[in-house]
């Protein structure tokens, strides 16, 4: 975590650690997906075509969130070179149940940072990220929940 | 006409009769003690409420829909039940939040007509999806506009539910 080299930090420096740390923590999410949709990319429906959209999304929304992060100051997070996949994707069922599974959990991640944001632009990338991952989840063939993000935590 | 005085004046009741239990609600949420006097936090607490009041009118229009769909068409009784339940929950999280005034929200302006359903089922269904979704799109920006953090938080989360029930019924 690097520091500005302001002697007198902003009023808001306290108060944006965890903002901070919540964005890193959807970045980290959103390195995932763009990993996860590689992998599941090519098995997934309509010759693959919505997964290279929710691919570009994802990359779009990573972006947003990186420059967000070194804006405000922080070091962003790298990808991981790879990740371990919570079971082998093989075929059309294994990619979408791998897709509803990344979605699900980064929209939680943009939960958590739709309450930690600090500023209006990261406030509204993450509300509109909780909405994204959850429209894509139900896309995918997951079950459509009361609380997207919260679940069990309301 | 002394009826709306009095109708006028209830609220007024209301509003004030529920201020410190409203304080304590914010409490809750994790805010730091302010003083009284303090004008930022009172007048970030109302904006909230207000968002709370026309999430919830917001509900119950979605819920009047919802029953008036399934009366007209029995039929989509199954396909819609799990989704009416959602906008239970989020009624239920809405009000649990805290008190709010009794009145049809903010900018309701004279209370809603009973909805009108289209006699072509698949039609009427379409009707439901376009409610989810522009009704998505409210929470959407109430959630950019709250103070609270967890209002925040709920109203996306509802938000995404939405726009999720405007997928499945696509």
């Amino acid at each position: 975590m690097t520091t500005t080299p302001a002697p007198t930090p902003p009023p808001s420096a306290a108060s944006a650690e965890p903002a901070i740390e919540a964005a890193q923590a959807a970045l980290a999410g959103e390195h995932a997906c763009v990993y996860g949709y590689g992998v599941a990319g090519a098995h997934l429906p309509d010759d693959a075509s919505a997964a290279l959209a929710a691919l570009t999304s994802h990359r779009a929304r990573r972006d947003a969130l990186t420059a967000l992060i070194a804006a405000a100051g922080a070091e962003p997070v790298a990808a991981e070179p790879g990740y371990a996949l919570p079971s082998p994707v093989t075929d059309e069922a294994s990619a979408l149940a791998l897709g509803v599974l990344l979605e699900e959990r980064l929209g939680a991640l943009y939960a958590d940072l739709v309450g930690a944001a600090t500023s209006p632009e990261l406030r509204e990338l993450a509300v509109r990220g909780v909405v994204a991952a959850t429209v894509q989840a139900v896309a995918w063939g997951g079950a459509p929940t009361a609380f997207p993000g919260l679940d069990g935590r309301i | 006409m002394k009826q709306r005085v009095d109708e006028g004046r209830r609220r007024l009741l209301m509003l004030v009769a529920g201020a410190p239990a409203l304080g304590v609600a914010l409490a809750a949420c994790g805010a730091e003690p302010r003083p009284k006097a303090a004008p930022g936090p009172r007048a970030t607490l109302d904006a909230d409420v207000k968002l709370r009041w026309r999430a919830v009118h917001g509900e119950q229009t979605l819920l009047a829909l919802h029953a008036a769909t399934v009366a007209a068409h029995p039929g989509l009784a199954e396909r819609l039940q799990s989704l009416t339940a959602h906008h239970d929950e989020h009624l239920a999280a809405l009000r649990a939040d805290g008190p709010l005034p009794y009145g049809p929200g903010p900018g309701a302006g004279t209370p809603a007509a009973a909805p009108s359903v289209a006699a072509d089922a698949d039609a009427a269904l379409a009707a439901v999806a376009d409610a989810e979704r522009a009704a998505a799109d409210a929470c959407v920006v109430a959630a950019l506009g709250a103070a609270g953090p967890r209002l925040a938080a709920v109203l996306a989360s509802i938000a995404a539910s939405e726009a999720g029930h405007g997928v499945v019924l696509a």
